[in-house]
């Protein structure tokens, strides 16, 4: 039995059965009201007429003319200058008024000060209202309402006291400081949500209406899609000009080896094995680069491999290492990568990948219930853990990822170094605010079952579902409105209610027809295959962030859209560009191209970079053949998720934050130098590659070779022969250490580790 | 509209205390309070409220406004203690809230509708209740005096407020 809590029930029961019966507060409040005022009036050294008063003064004396306090209390409190509030109705009792023991000189100036702000604040409070509330027309509801201060806010903040305003402190940006009014006749008193039905002249005529198309759904490549080798032969002439521009000269091409381990790692997540290296390097054909990058893509043998390896990327992307590995996670780790590794298998096009997950909903665990089997949707488990604290996080990460955008800091104030304002993020976000996370709970427990994501017809903070707002903070206090608006500034219905709006698909639309989706693919692909992109960092795309490559940027884009948005297509670009052959050694020529240094990259050398921990563990895998071939996927994904674990701190903030601690510290080498996986490796008593190596009958130097191939892809060079047979007279010639410990340093150098 | 302080109205600050005061009280209940907190931080919401000139435009509009005043003030007052603190399940509390409360921002309707279903609970029902709300006694406690396992009192209750839930929801429909 589903366990719901249910704890506005709870609190019923306790009032009406346990005899906990609300207290009567009207007395309390009005002596703290009537104490904070007194305290107020004395700090501004005014009295009930404006008047400058002298602190010193004591209590009330018959004689004290400047205080001209009368004694009825009543009148004392009336008409505080400054507070706004007048006398009307205002019981309070007399404040009892403190010693104060400052000097007359400054308690008149400070007198001054306050009743010229006062005076201010006082002739702003006279001037007209912008908007006047009660002529408002709630159906009428433009987009200029984005701008629309709530009224009697701005007038009086002037007027506020001295003391800390428990307000903009405390209050989130969904606090209402006033009522918005609703004067439309028709609206209906339900505040409840169960959103009340909705009216039929729900129209906003300023709404676009959105086209709804996922562009790659359009069978045809487009008519502006030009070859692929005239694609690539764009990025190298783009690049070369580029280096030409700056002065530079490219370093050589890399060579055989170090070239097909870079491009495996890059699109199957691994090194060659030897059988792969030797089939490569004993191909003479012209273009067998090309063609052994048509093979990683394409073939039967290694669908899974490449699926597997841009599921755990984009895992990663979208949910952190971290993501669905805690205890009560609202998050199923397993099935969001299960849903992606089956895009990736059948190359569905990116922009309908983006749409699912934006637009998903659903169960995010299939489970025993036949129910939940038949709504589950692992594409749900990107957004069910981001839409506490009202969606911030799904906004700030969906405008990140998918739209290279980076507007989590506007959620607060204007971002310092673009043009993004604050309320472009809450525009964005109320295109979330339809959408919930619905959990249910193991019988008996608070741990998670599942969790659902389901739109549904969302009131407004006003309780106005026809117009649906939400509100938010400006630093100065000031609440705003907020209705749902595109980045590009695609206005949608303003309405709450699903049936005439949902606006998390609206979005989901939008996204795959704007520009930003391809260029933010685009830059993010290019960082993963040359280690930089076009801008640094690859989602902080904008004015403020300058490109490399502009050009290019823009042309790629375009041409993987005009290309149906086929992420393979694309790679291959990548892949067979002139710039992704280069070695990583540097030269004199180039060694300025250093974007470690702060230099915008030029992509005269292929940048040198750690693998990330994915790929070294499979790397280990392969190089060592010790993974367990009987383990099904899910167990071989949990084997890998642990061993993972250890290279991630997650920060559990409202931003997903998290790092990745693959660094070289001192428990990571320890792990490496000590750790299961490599002394399962390097023992001879399994089936493992080291003691095939070392039972087969092949000379030391043969042995030599292939442990160098198998690990760093290459042949020794003269001195680590040499090194190697100084060690074998070290090692009095048991062949079996002596190879023991090469392996053992090879899987430890940096060579290993390292993407070059 | 109405401007609470000003001078040209008939609503003072008494008259939206009074109607108000219970509604924030129960909501800061609902929220996990207990009673002293909750007795502090509705007069603080209330304090908060008043340092402004408030229009008081709807009651709905004005409680759900005090609502939000009072979460606000919970949470800061949490964050004392734990930087980090979030209130669990806030939205379901809200959700429930309109779902039952409706015009009736100080909840009466509700607590009067939750007496009446309790009445038409069977007589075990109403003891499991009593036991575990007015004698507070634990669930193995509740377990033993029912001749149950405690298990068993648990299905028993679960299944008692998913009854009240269903009473509830029908009488304020």
């Amino acid at each position: 039995m589903e366990d719901h809590h249910d704890p506005l029930l709870e609190s019923g029961l306790e009032e009406l059965l346990g005899g906990v019966k609300p207290p009567e507060l009207t007395e309390k409040i009005l002596q703290k009201l009537s104490h904070n005022l007194s305290l107020n009036n004395q700090a501004s050294g005014v009295n009930h007429l404006g008047e400058a008063v002298s602190t010193e003064s004591g209590p009330q004396s018959p004689n004290n003319d400047i205080l001209n306090r009368p004694a009825d209390p009543v009148a004392s409190s009336s008409h505080r200058v400054g507070s706004g509030f007048t006398n009307g109705g205002f019981e309070g009792q007399t404040a009892t008024r403190k010693k104060r023991s400052t000097k007359i000189k400054w308690t008149i100036t400070a007198a001054a000060i306050c009743a010229v702000v006062m005076i201010v604040g006082f002739m702003i409070s006279q001037l007209p209202l912008s908007n006047d509330p009660s002529t408002a027309s709630k159906n009428n509801s433009s987009n200029s309402k984005t701008d629309t201060n709530k009224p009697n806010q701005s007038k009086l903040n002037s007027n506020k006291t001295k003391q800390p305003d428990p307000d903009s402190n405390q209050f989130n940006s969904n606090n209402p400081e006033h009522k918005i009014v609703n004067s439309n006749q028709n609206k209906e008193q339900n505040h409840s949500t169960t959103v009340p039905p909705k009216n039929n002249d729900t129209t906003n005529n300023n709404a676009t209406k959105i086209v709804k198309q996922i562009p790659s759904d359009n069978s045809k490549t487009a008519a502006n899609a030009i070859r692929e080798d005239k694609i690539i032969a764009m990025i190298n002439q783009n690049i070369h000009d580029g280096w030409q521009s700056a002065g530079i000269k490219p370093s050589a091409r890399a060579t055989d080896e170090e070239w097909c381990r870079r491009v495996h790692l890059a699109i199957i997540g691994r090194i060659p094995t030897i059988d792969e290296l030797n089939r490569y390097l004993k191909n003479n054909q012209s273009n067998k680069r090309e063609l052994l990058v048509d093979k990683l893509l394409n073939d039967e043998q290694y669908i899974e491999e490449y699926s597997r390896h841009f599921s755990g990327l984009w895992t990663n992307i979208l949910i952190g290492r971290s993501g669905g590995t805690q205890p009560n996670s609202l998050t199923n780790r397993l099935a969001l990568q299960q849903y992606l590794r089956r895009n990736f298998q059948r190359n569905i096009p990116y922009d309908r990948m983006v749409f699912e997950l934006v637009n998903a909903t659903g169960v995010n665990h299939s489970g025993t219930d036949q129910t939940n089997t038949a709504q589950f949707n692992g594409a749900v488990n990107y957004l069910t853990a981001k839409l506490e604290d009202n969606a911030t996080q799904a906004t700030a990460h969906t405008a990140q990822v998918f739209l290279g955008l980076q507007v989590q800091c506007t959620q607060c104030h204007h971002h310092p170094f673009n043009h993004w304002k604050q309320n472009q993020f809450w525009e964005l976000n109320a295109f979330f605010r339809q959408t919930r996370s619905l959990r249910t709970f193991n019988a008996g427990s608070r741990t998670v079952k599942s969790v659902r994501l389901a739109n549904e017809d969302f009131p407004g903070e006003g309780n106005t579902p026809s117009d649906a707002e939400t509100y938010y903070e400006l630093r100065n206090g000031l609440l705003k409105t907020a209705y749902p608006v595109f980045v590009d500034g695609t206005k949608i219905s303003t309405s709450g209610y699903l049936e005439d709006v949902n606006r998390r698909e609206a979005l989901a639309y939008l996204m795959v027809q704007s520009d930003y989706l391809p260029r933010a693919m685009v830059n993010r692909l290019w960082e993963q295959f040359f280690g930089h992109g076009f801008t640094h960092p690859i989602n902080d795309m904008g004015p403020h962030n300058p490109i490399s490559h502009p050009e290019l940027l823009e042309t790629l884009a375009k041409q993987f859209k005009s290309h149906r948005f086929n992420v393979k297509s694309l790679i291959r670009w990548i892949a067979l560009s002139d710039a992704y052959q280069l070695s990583s050694r540097m030269t004199a020529a180039n060694k300025m191209d250093d974007p470690a240094l702060g230099e915008t990259p030029k992509f005269s050398h292929y940048y040198i970079r750690q693998m990330n921990p994915e790929q070294l563990y499979e790397s280990l895998l392969v190089a060592t053949q010790t993974e367990n071939k009987e383990s099904n996927y899910s167990q071989r994904e949990m084997t890998k998720t642990r061993w993972l674990k250890q290279f991630t701190i997650a920060f559990n903030d409202n931003e997903g934050g998290e790092i990745t601690l693959f660094n070289g510290s001192i428990p990571q080498s320890l792990m490496m130098l000590n750790g299961p996986l490599i002394r399962q490796a390097t023992k001879t008593n399994n089936n493992g590659f080291l003691k095939q190596v070392i039972q087969s009958k092949t000379p030391s130097t043969t042995k030599i070779n292939r442990l160098y191939l198998a690990s760093i892809a290459r042949t020794p060079t003269r001195s680590e022969l040499r090194a190697a047979s100084q060690l074998a007279t070290i090692r009095n010639g048991k062949t079996t250490e002596v190879l023991e410990d090469v392996w053992w340093a090879l899987l430890n150098s940096n060579e290993f580790i390292l993407d070059h | 509209m109405k401007q609470v302080g000003s001078t040209d109205t008939n609503v003072n600050l008494v008259q939206l205390i009074s109607q108000h005061q219970v509604g924030v009280w129960r909501y800061l209940r609902a929220l996990g309070c207990d009673v002293p907190l909750a007795e502090d931080l509705t007069q603080e919401t209330f304090l908060a409220v008043f340092q402004k000139p408030f229009e008081d435009y709807d009651p709905a509009a004005t409680a759900s406004y005090l609502r939000t005043v009072a979460r606000n003030l919970l949470i800061t007052h949490r964050r004392r203690e734990n930087p980090h603190f979030e209130i669990e399940d806030w939205q379901q509390v809200e959700q429930s809230w309109l779902g039952w409360v409706k015009k009736d921002s100080n909840a009466e309707a509700m607590l009067s509708a939750l007496a009446i279903c309790v009445e038409k609970l069977t007589q075990r029902a109403q003891l499991a209740l009593k036991l575990q709300y007015t004698e507070k006694k634990s669930r193995s406690e509740i377990a033993e005096q029912l001749n149950l396992t405690p298990d068993g009192a648990k299905n028993l209750l679960q299944r008692t407020k998913q009854t009240l839930r269903e009473c509830i929801s029908k009488n304020l429909d």
